[in-house]
């Protein structure tokens, strides 16, 4: 479908986003010594081409959220670039901001809160246009394109409803319709499918993969579900504390994984057979969940049942096999397999 | 007699003049030591069911048929200090939302000292802390507020106070739901144990047929208020008879084959609002025929478990082609 030496549309070159911890009372105690900043997001680099799709995953505190807000400008990085059309965003001239705003567009979790529940369906798509001063009568037949595009059809005959009157499903195709209608070169959705029931959820996904390859969009797909990766991205990136801990095609790391973060998210994912044993998770896993140590070290060693001393005293390096970029410093030893640096 | 025993519920909602009618013909039992789950969308059902079997019914509830039996008690006749009595006791609840269930301003030992109080108990501290330790959780955090403690720890301190009389029935409502994989696999696991140690019956309500896979014996299949299949888990999801649930095994990822075509059901739950002629599931069936769009299917047994479908007997069949996505390839 896309053509994979193009330019990326949006691109991370070393982005890191550190936040100042508000200590509070804790300050005052003598001796408690706890890291001064949160490293949300530390030294993310990727570029993400259109009609591709990225998958990030990680659990609360991973970053993912952070990046999301950096992507669409929220957020800036406090050290590193984010380009967009090769472009450093930070450059941008208020009309180049404006418009890189409508560029990129997000697609939120639950389609209950996000969408007004005074507005008609018309009232919530049309909103960005309005924002971008189109035209009324462009807007309507914008409005119109967006909700067919998003398969509601006739797309006239949803103008005048409210959300109350639609389901999950169909909601959540709004909240589709009004992210498109400006025409955006980006996609980030965060947990789309995660509110909605099981019976709907595919062909939420199925829209979405369509319009990134029709409408030639690039979409970053935010999930802790890894089960669903495999049916709508192409690259996926396990963050772990705000850095990578494996990235590359989907493909290979969903049928061997090599980072053991990656291996344990995978392992701990239920399956609907009721034949199948339970994986035990090392009680480390578990355990050491809430620890951040400061320092040189594998964020990872904590929790790892395979750390041993160098990871917590080095920062791995990320390295290469094949197209797999793995931050694990025992990589070639225990899963037995050549690397270079990357 | 059953621990728990579920006959023939019937119950309708009231808002201003419409009525609709929430759950039809509810039966089941379960026994101690027993895990049911019940699974089903959004709207068919389940927490309605739950809040029945806790007597938690909001006002313009009404039963019109059938009831609750809890250890001998019938629940729609016992009076509110009876009930009151039963909660925690004879059968506690679960929560969705760990974030939402626990009292913000005080601190987790006084959520236990307050429960424990209204049943007339005073000294829990040594309790407290076993139950804390039951959970995985150091005794420690029993000085803490909630909001010092993470989603899956809240999770937990709920199950342990659900725990804190030991009663026979406990009720989880997607006890799971929107925690990350890791700590889902500590509360599943827990939740396991609890049900092997402790010998409670467990309902365990959840949209996530994996979950319910992972813990339940018996699997019963809510739709539009009825329930339209049930029987062992292995039965149920190996060899489904009705196509809803064949519908549902389809459109649920497996993460042992991740990019496996997924399915959609086609269109939405049934309003209940109005009087249905027919099988509830027939407007979205690809297999539906007159017969089921004319005459309602009653649940009965069939190849080993219970199933409301006029096409049981067809069940080999309609599987494969269920199994099949363009079977189900109607609108979106």
């Amino acid at each position: 479908m896309s053509e994979r030496n193009e330019m990326p549309v949006v691109e991370f070159a070393k982005v890191c986003k550190f936040f100042r911890r508000h200590r509070g009372m804790g300050e005052l105690i003598p001796g408690a010594k706890t890291p001064d900043h949160v490293r949300a997001l530390d030294d993310i680099s990727f570029g993400l081409e259109r009609g591709r799709v990225l998958g990030l995953v990680g659990e609360s505190g991973s970053g993912k959220s952070t990046l999301a807000n950096v992507l669409v400008g929220l957020e800036a990085p406090t050290s590193g670039k984010m380009l967009f059309q090769g472009r450093d965003i930070a450059t941008f001239s208020r009309p180049e901001k404006r418009s890189f705003h409508g560029q990129v567009q997000m697609v939120f979790q639950d389609p209950y809160a996000s969408l007004n529940p005074r507005f008609t369906i018309r009232q919530t798509i049309e909103e960005p246009l309005i924002i971008h001063s189109y035209r009324r009568q462009e807007r309507t037949r914008l409005v119109i394109e967006a909700l067919e595009r998003s398969e509601l059809r006739p797309g006239a005959a949803f103008l005048d409803r409210y959300p109350h009157e639609l389901s999950g499903g169909q909601r959540q195709r709004v909240a589709i319709a009004r992210a498109i209608v400006l025409g955006p070169s980006v996609l980030v959705a965060d947990e789309p499918v995660s509110m909605l029931d099981v019976s709907v959820r595919a062909g939420i996904l199925r829209l979405l993969r369509s319009l990134i390859d029709r409408l030639g969009m690039a979409l970053v797909f935010i999930t802790h579900d890894l089960s669903l990766i495999g049916q709508i991205c192409d690259e996926l990136m396990i963050l772990y504390r705000g850095k990578v801990a494996e990235f590359g095609p989907v493909g290979p790391i969903l049928d061997r994984p090599l980072h053991p973060y990656t291996q344990q998210l995978m392992a701990a994912v239920p399956v609907p057979d009721p034949r199948s044993r339970p994986v035990e998770l090392p009680a480390q896993l578990m355990n050491a969940a809430g620890i951040v140590e400061e320092g040189p070290r594998c964020n990872f060693a904590p929790r790892c049942i395979h750390a041993v001393d160098i990871c917590r005293n080095t920062i791995p390096a990320p390295r290469r096999i094949g197209e797999i970029e793995v931050a694990c410093h025992r990589v070639e030893e225990l899963e037995g397999v050549a690397t270079k640096e990357k | 007699m059953s621990l728990l025993d579920v006959h023939s519920l019937t119950l309708m909602y009231r808002s201003g003049n419409r009525s609709v009618q929430a759950l039809s013909q509810v039966s089941f039992s379960l026994e101690r030591g027993e895990a049911l789950g019940v699974v089903g969308e959004s709207g068919c059902g389940k927490s309605t069911l739950a809040k029945a079997i806790l007597a938690l019914l909001p006002r313009n509830a009404r039963v019109t048929e059938g009831g609750v039996v809890l250890d001998g008690t019938e629940l729609f006749k016992a009076n509110a200090e009876q009930l009151r009595k039963l909660r925690w006791t004879k059968m506690a609840y679960v929560t969705q939302s760990a974030m939402d269930s626990l009292n913000p301003v005080a601190r987790i030992l006084d959520q236990f000292a307050q429960t424990a109080r209204a049943h007339g108990q005073k000294d829990i501290m040594g309790r407290a802390e076993a139950l804390m330790r039951d959970v995985g959780l150091d005794a420690k955090w029993l000085k803490s507020f909630p909001h010092e403690l993470s989603g899956g720890m809240r999770q937990r301190v709920i199950i342990a106070l659900a725990l804190l009389f030991e009663p026979p029935v406990l009720i989880a409502d997607e006890p799971t739901t929107g925690l990350d994989v890791i700590v889902q696999r500590q509360v599943l696991d827990l939740l396991r144990r609890v049900r092997a140690e402790h010998g409670a019956g467990v309902i365990f309500i959840s949209h996530d047929i994996a979950v319910i896979a992972e813990l339940c014996s018996s699997i019963a299949v809510m739709y539009g208020g009825r329930i339209v299949e049930k029987g062992p888990t292995i039965g149920v999801l190996e060899e489904p008879q009705h196509p809803y649930t064949m519908g549902l095994k389809q459109a649920f990822p497996d993460m042992r084959d991740a990019r496996r075509a997924l399915i959609n059901i086609p269109g939405s739950p049934p309003a209940l609002d109005q009087p249905v002629v027919g099988c509830l599931f027939a407007p979205r069936c690809p297999f539906a025929q007159d017969i089921c769009r004319a005459q309602a299917p009653p649940l009965r047994q069939h190849a080993g478990h219970g199933v409301a479908c006029h096409f049981a007997e067809q069940a080999p069949e309609l599987r494969v082609r269920a199994a099949d996505p363009s079977t189900w390839a109607r609108q979106g």
